[in-house]
C-alpha cells in the first residue's frame, strides 16, 4: 500500500483513488501512516485542487489526534491551493466549506486566535446556504455551538443556545445520524448545565447515555461524566459517586483520559465531603496536572477541592498558583458571586499580600459551597 | 514555523510556575526558561524572544548586550511607580498586580506580535491625573538646563530612555547620565517622580 501511495499515478488528473483511500484510512484511525503517505505524495500531486484536498486531509488527520500546531501549516497550504484553482462548481465550494470548518477548529478553538471567528462563520454560512450538504451543516452547527460556549466562557448561556441545539438535534434525527444526535444532546446538556438548569441537563445527558447503548463508549463516558458533575453541583454525594464510578470504568475502557481525570476530580470532591483531605488532594492534583496539560477549560473541577485543602492548610501561595490558571484561556467563567472573591484573591497573590489572599480564599470557598462548585 | 523562546524571571517560584503554564498556551512557544535571579542572565539557550519579569529586576534593562535588541520585555509590577521605572528603562509592556489576570494573556500575545509601547503612555496618563491634583512648581527653582528640560518633556510624553536617545541623537548612556542629574536636581529617586514633577512644572 505504502509504495502505491507514495507514488500516486500522476496521469490521474485529480488523484481521486489515492485521496479516497486516505480518507477511508483516516476514518478507521490510521492517522500517522496516512500522514506519512500524504506528505510523501504531496510533491507529486500536480493539480491545485488535489493538492488542496491532500493538504486538508493531513490537517484533518492531525486535528483528529488533537495535534493543532502541526495541522496549521497544512490547513494554510490547502487554502492557498484552493485559491489557486478557484471555480464555481459544487466540488470546489464543498472543499472550501470543509477547509473553513477545519480552520475554525484548528485556529479559533485550539490555537486561541478567536478574533476572526465571526468572519469565518459568516463565510461558512453563506456557502452552506447554497452548496452545503447536511453533514457539513451539522458540522457547522457544532462549530457555531462551540463558538458560543467559548464566547460566553461556558457561563450563563442564552436561550438561543438551547433552540440552536434543538434544531441541530432535529437535523441529526432526520439524517438518522446517531453520533450527531448523541453529540448534540451532549451540547444541549452542557448548555443547560451552564444555565444552572441542572435537572434539564441531567435529562439531556441521560438521553444521550440511552442512545449510546453499548456501542458509543467514548460518548457515553462524556455523558455519564457530566451527569456526575451535575449531581456534584446539586451536592448529591452518593449520586455523584454512582455516575463517577461508571465514568471511570467507561473512560478507562475507551482510553478517554480527559474524562477519567474529570472523574478523579469528582472523586476528590467526594473525599472532601467525607473529610479525607489527603486523598482528595492527591486525586485533585493529578487531575489538575492533566487538565492543565491539555488546556481544558473546566479546570475548576480539580481546582475547587485543591483550594479547599489550601485554605485548611493556610497555604495562600499554593492556592494562588492553583487559582491563577482559572484566568488562562480557554477558561470557564465562574459565577459572579465567586468571581467577586476569586479576582481579588488572585490579585492579592500576585501582589504578595498573603493575608488578603487568604481572606478572599475563605470567602471564595464559602461561595463555592453555596453555588455547588464545592 | 518560527518557535518562540521565553524567559520568566521572578523571585517567587509559585508565580513562575503559574506564569509558565500561561505562556505555554501562547502560539508557537518552544523553549521556556525559568530564572530566579539576575545571576541567571544571559542563560544557556540563546537570546529569548520575550522576557516576562518581576519589576524588581528592571535594572537588567540598562545594560543589555547588543544582540538582545529584539527581545520584548514584559514587566509584572505592584504599582504604577514600579511600572513607570521599568517602562522608562525600555520594557515594552507592563502588567500591574491589580489588573484583571485575564488581560495578561492577550498582553503577551500583542507584545510578541508588535513593538508598540502603549503601556508607558497609559502609565504617564495615570501620573498626569495625579499631577492635576497637586500644586504647581516653578521650573527655574531647579536650575534645569535646556537639554534636561527636553529630556524631561520627552519622558513626560511617555518616551522611554532608548527612544529619547534616538530622538535627541545621543547615546543611551548619555541620556542615563542626564537623567541621573535631573533626579538629583529635582530631589527625586525615580522616573515616575521626575515625570510627576515635570507635569507640575508644566514642562
Amino acid at each position: 500500500m505504502a509504495t502505491t501511495l507514495s507514488n500516486p499515478d500522476t496521469t490521474l488528473p485529480n488523484h481521486n483513488d489515492f485521496l479516497d483511500q486516505c480518507r477511508q484510512r483516516i476514518s478507521s484511525g490510521a492517522f500517522n501512516n496516512v500522514i506519512a503517505d500524504l506528505v510523501n505524495a504531496l510533491p507529486n500531486i500536480s493539480d491545485a485542487f488535489s493538492s488542496a484536498q491532500a493538504n486538508l486531509l493531513v490537517a484533518d488527520a492531525y486535528l483528529q489526534q488533537k495535534q493543532f500546531s502541526p495541522a496549521l501549516p497544512y490547513m494554510k497550504e490547502a487554502e492557498v491551493h484552493l485559491e489557486r484553482c478557484r471555480a464555481s462548481n459544487p466540488a470546489w465550494f464543498g472543499l472550501k466549506i470543509d477547509c473553513l470548518m477545519t480552520k475554525a477548529w484548528i485556529i479559533y478553538f485550539n490555537l486561541h486566535h478567536s478574533q476572526n471567528l465571526d468572519d469565518c462563520l459568516n463565510e461558512l454560512n453563506e456557502l452552506l446556504l447554497e452548496y452545503g450538504n447536511n453533514r457539513q451543516r451539522m458540522a457547522f452547527f457544532s462549530v457555531v455551538s462551540l463558538g458560543m460556549l467559548r464566547r460566553y466562557q461556558w457561563y450563563n448561556l442564552p436561550l438561543e443556545a438551547i433552540s440552536h441545539s434543538q434544531y441541530s438535534y432535529e437535523l441529526a434525527r432526520q439524517e438518522n445520524n446517531l453520533q450527531a444526535m448523541i453529540s448534540v444532546l451532549g451540547e444541549l446538556g452542557m448548555i443547560h448545565m451552564f444555565r444552572n438548569e441542572l435537572k434539564l441537563a441531567i435529562q439531556a445527558f441521560s438521553k444521550a447515555v440511552e442512545l449510546c447503548g453499548e456501542k458509543e463508549i467514548g460518548f457515553k463516558a462524556i455523558s455519564t461524566n457530566y451527569i456526575a458533575v451535575c449531581y456534584r453541583m446539586l451536592n448529591k454525594v452518593s449520586e455523584c459517586e454512582h455516575w463517577t464510578i461508571q465514568t471511570l470504568a467507561l473512560a478507562r475502557a475507551h482510553g478517554v483520559k480527559v474524562y477519567e481525570e474529570h472523574a478523579n476530580s469528582n472523586l476528590a470532591w467526594i473525599q472532601i465531603k467525607r473529610g479525607n483531605l489527603l486523598t482528595a488532594e492527591e486525586l485533585a492534583r493529578n487531575s489538575y496536572d492533566y487538565l492543565d496539560k491539555v488546556q481544558h477549560p473546566f479546570i475548576w473541577l480539580p481546582v475547587m477541592p485543591l483550594l479547599y485543602v489550601c485554605l485548611k492548610n493556610g497555604d495562600w501561595r499554593q492556592a494562588g498558583k492553583y487559582a491563577f490558571p482559572l484566568y488562562t484561556p480557554p477558561r470557564k467563567r465562574l459565577p459572579d458571586s465567586m468571581e467577586a472573591h476569586l479576582l481579588p484573591m488572585v490579585n492579592a497573590w500576585l501582589a504578595d499580600d498573603g493575608e488578603n489572599c487568604l481572606q478572599q480564599l475563605k470567602m471564595l470557598i464559602q461561595e463555592a459551597e453555596i453555588t455547588g462548585h464545592l | 514555523m518560527q518557535m518562540v523562546a521565553i524567559v520568566i524571571l521572578h523571585h517567587r517560584k509559585e508565580v513562575q510556575e503559574a506564569l509558565e503554564k500561561l505562556v505555554r498556551r501562547l502560539a508557537n512557544v518552544g523553549q521556556v526558561d525559568l530564572w530566579h535571579s539576575l545571576s541567571d542572565f544571559p542563560g544557556k539557550n540563546g537570546v529569548p524572544d520575550l522576557v516576562l519579569m518581576d519589576a524588581s529586576f528592571h535594572p537588567l534593562l540598562n545594560n543589555l548586550p547588543e544582540n538582545w535588541i529584539n527581545t520584548r520585555w514584559v514587566v509584572l509590577a505592584k504599582n504604577e511607580g514600579e511600572a513607570a521605572e521599568a517602562l522608562f528603562a525600555g520594557a515594552h509592556a507592563c502588567f500591574l498586580s491589580h489588573q484583571h489576570p485575564e488581560e495578561l494573556f492577550p498582553l503577551l500575545q500583542k507584545t510578541l506580535e508588535s513593538n508598540e509601547g502603549e503601556t508607558l503612555v497609559r502609565i504617564v496618563q495615570q501620573l498626569r491625573s495625579k499631577a492635576d491634583n497637586q500644586p504647581a512648581f516653578d521650573t527655574n527653582e531647579y536650575d534645569l538646563t535646556t537639554k534636561e528640560k527636553e529630556i524631561l518633556r520627552l519622558m513626560r510624553n511617555g518616551v522611554h530612555l532608548k527612544g529619547i536617545a534616538t530622538a535627541t541623537g545621543n547615546t543611551y548612556e548619555t541620556i542615563r547620565t542626564h537623567v541621573k542629574r535631573i533626579y538629583k536636581k529635582l530631589g527625586v529617586a525615580s522616573a515616575s517622580e521626575a515625570v510627576l514633577k515635570a507635569m507640575r512644572m508644566n514642562i
